[in-house]
């Protein structure tokens, strides 16, 4: 069973929205819709794919700030992220209007994840892990057939997440890296919230953050 | 015992110059990416954005400690970010993996690559 994967790069912010298509049933998922929605629909179309949720990593608006006209428009429901992060999403009008983003009402997701739950999507399954520290409802979505993961803001190429936000914790966002992402395996290619893929064991060895040479 | 820099001079010297010929100002919308991924880093106007790279560099700990504490160098704030955003400003930037220093000053940072 293969899957088909188009990362679109959204808002001032460069947020790597992407859409994962399961090739079997021709049914996809939108992960972190967080604005351009033209842009997102055009690559749907792009992909042949038929949407059937979203799937949000976690509350920040240029993750989430399009989901909820996009569950309007599609008549899709959202699923995640992990229910601490309901008080970054209630407050989205007010981070969007500071940030100059385009304005976003508050919404609640159809379904709170879970550390250990599954989403389907078409034939697939992805594993969540609930992975703290950017957010304190982050989650992380694993695809352990194509091992690839949609890992949001909790790590980057060569970076992490920012822990300066209200609930932010590094020592959190440290521990949900290296106890629960590299326990995935080095193999396994991830897709961050911003910036270029890379796969954990590049990151092990040269992240300057959470590199095996810092922590041994 | 404190950490000490590279004492190296001709390390020292390499790293005025690369820095000084990478630094230029860039408009708020190229920088709102890295914002995003935690990576800008703000300089406050009255230091020398080159001199804070080249410490970086050098993993110049006790400069950097001192700087930190004072707030002179500092992830660069939601706030600021705002009215950056709002201005499209543009800043002096330089890259000093895995960061990008910021400064919103108008003149070019001082720091003269010649002058070892």
């Amino acid at each position: 069973m293969s899957i088909k994967v188009s990362i679109v790069p959204v808002t001032a912010y460069q947020q790597n929205c992407s859409i994962l298509k399961c090739e079997e049933t021709g049914r996809g998922a939108l992960f972190d819709p967080g604005g351009d929605i033209e842009r997102i629909l055009e690559a749907v179309r792009q992909m042949d794919v038929t949407l059937e949720k979203i799937i949000l990593t976690h509350g920040h608006m240029d993750h989430c700030a399009a989901s909820d006209v996009l569950r309007q428009q599609l008549g899709i429901p959202i699923e995640g992220p992990q229910r601490e992060d309901d008080f970054w999403i209630s407050k989205l009008p007010q981070w969007c209007q500071m940030a100059g983003f385009p304005h976003a009402d508050a919404f609640e997701p159809d379904r709170w994840l879970e550390d250990g739950d599954s989403v389907a999507v078409g034939a697939q399954t992805l594993e969540v892990l609930h992975c703290p520290g950017h957010t304190p409802g982050h989650v992380v979505l694993f695809h352990a057939g194509q091992q690839l993961a949609w890992v949001g803001d909790v790590i980057f190429q060569g970076s992490i997440g920012r822990t300066d936000f209200p609930r932010g914790n590094h020592d959190q966002l440290i521990h949900s890296i290296r106890e629960k992402l590299f326990r995935l395996g080095d193999a396994v290619t991830f897709i961050p919230g911003h910036g270029p893929t890379s796969t954990l064991g590049q990151e092990r060895q040269s992240n300057p953050f959470v590199a095996d040479a810092r922590y041994g | 015992m404190p950490v000490m820099a590279d004492d190296d001079p001709g390390r020292e010297a390499l790293l005025r110059r690369e820095y000084h010929g990478q630094t230029a100002r860039i408009a708020w919308s190229e920088l709102a990416p890295h914002f995003a991924a935690g990576k800008v880093i703000h300089v406050a106007d009255e230091l020398d954005l080159v001199e804070v790279a080249v410490q970086l560099g050098l993993d110049n700990v006790a400069r950097f400690e001192v700087w930190t504490a004072s707030g002179a160098v500092a992830p660069l704030s939601d706030t600021l970010a705002s009215e950056l955003a709002n201005e499209n400003a543009s800043l002096w930037a330089v890259v000093a993996p895995p960061w990008v220093l910021v400064q919103s000053g108008g003149e070019m940072p001082i720091t003269d690559p010649s002058a070892e």
